[in-house]
């Protein structure tokens, strides 16, 4: 059983760690830079309070772990990994045994602010939230271990099409902005959704919570910058969806301001619900020029992320160090009064520069894993 | 003619493939070469999918570096192993690809009927089998009015029935003045293709035969 475990925790342990570092290491920035020890215990006593609160964190948790499931389900499905499905010949016992260890490795994190909250919850007399918890967590590692041992039961099952999409499929044709919107809501709903919430989120804080009668522009400057490279995964996201799964783009006779059209399409309608929230709420004594000049920024940022991956080949790490260092001259930038527009103009002109020098020369390494 | 000069293909320094120098004509040349001696890396190329070193030019100019897009509009490039985003239909691909290489509907539909695609042309990728997403890819590399067609391991997960297709295809492509590069571990010669040339890659250099 040791051997398997042990196998098995290089196929989905050590690989989800390795690919979710940025997103471990974007947790671990807010829950510990921002907060001290006094206020972490101060939020998890309100969480245990009341069963109602504690649905908050139970709510992360079921995300979490459903994130858990789709990349089990995604790690399945690589060629170099069938021979993982060999396990059904092993007695279910030891099976189930260690496959519950692998969820319980994936869970960690989960596990231990669950045994966080269950201390203060004790500490508190909370009794009935330490069951809430207790319950919610033994759930959750039941549920994921029974889907993937039902996974690994039925292996390459038959791919299914809903009739929804089948009837779309039959009736409308697809333009390539479409493509990568399709491809990241199905693939990997999960950086879709989280990069969503959280520039909403910032938004929706720099428009009502900050809302004065002299609203400074600034402000919202600051929350364009933001809230806008959180998508910034998106834009990598769509950088390997390029040049892994549609890699005959490259050969297809397209001039580069047509491939940068399609690209500020897709990244228009990617950021949607930002530009609604935006222009639905935008502060009534700002000059409609400023609307537009943070729409502008908005897609310049976007922009310079992505043609910033064509310069050489860079992992998401990387990637995120030049995020960071853009979002921070930003800051910098609009907190001296420069003007969005002008940063927009900066952005969309050195972006297309990159462009133009290094579309045709770049080379993609693709990961071993990566063709399936 | 195709002239390719000077060409060589590094990865991360270390070199792959080169060639001094080849002149193609419209027809077929057969490339062959063990696995993992470069044909793959030397079509990509080609293609204009991998950056390499030397001069591809057609005999009117047209070079691979100066003019990208006039010569992306001649050379189509059909992969040993496509992969296409699985939710995309072949009717999605077609379109798409067809429109970029100024395919005709006509052409677009007579290639789909050529290939039998029509019984999965509207259905996702990500139903198809291996031999279905073959057929696909050769449909999308016959697509335009291409001067050279790059055909990767063709014959690969095609039934017999197919290949016979695809051979009578390449045919009468080559009557339009077309030159064809294939690479193929299954034996072309006793097929019903003219064959009027074959390099072998050896040694990291590809030679004549």
């Amino acid at each position: 059983m040791k051997t398997i475990t042990s196998i098995l925790t290089k196929v989905f342990v050590v690989e989800f760690y390795q690919h979710n570092a940025s997103f471990f290491l974007l947790i671990g920035g807010l829950c510990f830079g921002f907060m001290s020890g006094v206020e972490h215990k101060a939020l998890a006593q309100y969480f245990v309070s009341s069963p109602l609160l504690l649905t908050i964190p139970i709510s992360c948790w079921t995300v979490y772990t459903w994130k858990v499931i789709l990349f089990n389900r995604n790690v399945l499905q690589l060629h170099q990994n069938e021979f993982v499905f060999h396990l059904s010949l092993i007695k279910i016992s030891s099976r189930a045994l260690s496959i519950f260890v692998v969820i319980a490795e994936q869970l960690l994190p989960i596990l231990m602010y669950a045994t966080f909250l269950i201390i203060m919850a004790l500490g508190g007399g909370m009794y009935s939230s330490v069951v809430y918890i207790v319950i919610s967590i033994v759930a959750l590692l039941i549920l994921s271990t029974v889907i993937l041992i039902r996974e690994l039961n039925n292996p390459n099952q038959e791919k299914r099409v809903s009739w929804l999409k089948a009837y779309f499929d039959n009736h409308f044709k697809k333009t390539f902005y479409q493509f990568f919107v399709e491809w990241i809501s199905r693939k990997d709903l999960t950086t879709l959704i989280g990069s969503k919430s959280f520039s909403c989120l910032i938004l929706y804080a720099v428009l009502f919570l900050y809302k004065t009668d002299n609203y400074d522009a600034r402000l919202l400057g600051l929350g364009v910058s933001i809230a806008f490279s959180a998508n910034a995964s998106l834009a990598f996201q769509f950088h390997q969806f390029e040049n892994i799964h549609f890699f005959i783009l490259r050969n297809l006779p397209l001039r580069l301001w047509k491939r940068l059209f399609y690209y500020t399409a897709t990244f228009i309608l990617l950021c949607l619900p930002e530009f609604s929230l935006l222009i639905r709420n935008f502060p009534s004594n700002l000059h409609f020029s400023t609307l537009l000049s943070s729409i502008l920024f908005s897609i310049s940022l976007l922009l310079i992320y992505y043609t910033l991956l064509y310069r050489h080949h860079i992992d998401m790490e990387k990637h995120m160090r030049f995020v960071f260092f853009i979002v921070m001259g930003s800051v910098i930038a609009i907190l001296f009064s420069v003007p969005m527009g002008l940063l927009a103009g900066i952005y969309l002109i050195t972006g297309i520069y990159l462009f133009r020098k290094y579309y045709y020369n770049f080379e993609f390494i693709a990961p071993v894993h990566s063709r399936k | 003619m195709l002239t390719i000069k000077n060409f060589a293909k590094r990865y991360n320094g270390v070199l792959i493939v080169s060639l001094t120098e080849m002149r193609l004509l419209p027809g077929v040349y057969w490339i062959k070469g063990e696995n993992g001696s470069g044909k793959t890396s030397f079509f990509k190329s080609l293609a204009g999918l991998l950056p390499h070193d030397g001069e591809i030019t057609f005999d009117d100019s047209i070079n691979l570096k100066s003019h990208p897009i006039e010569y992306r509009m001649r050379v189509n490039y059909g992969e040993a192993e496509p992969l296409y985003p699985g939710f995309l239909t072949a009717k999605d691909l077609i379109h798409f690809i067809g429109k970029a290489k100024g395919a005709t509907s006509e052409q677009q539909n007579s290639l789909v009927k050529h290939f039998g695609i029509e019984s999965f042309y509207t259905k996702a990728c990500e139903t198809y089998s291996s031999g279905m997403i073959k057929k696909l890819s050769l449909a999308l590399a016959f697509l335009g009015n291409p001067k050279v067609i790059i055909l990767d391991e063709p014959l690969i997960t095609l039934d017999e029935q197919t290949r016979g297709l695809l051979f009578q295809l390449i045919q009468a492509t080559v009557a339009k003045n077309v030159i064809f590069l294939i690479s193929s571990h299954q034996l072309i010669e006793n097929s019903t293709l003219e064959i009027i040339g074959t390099y072998k890659i050896s040694n990291k250099e590809i030679l004549a035969v």
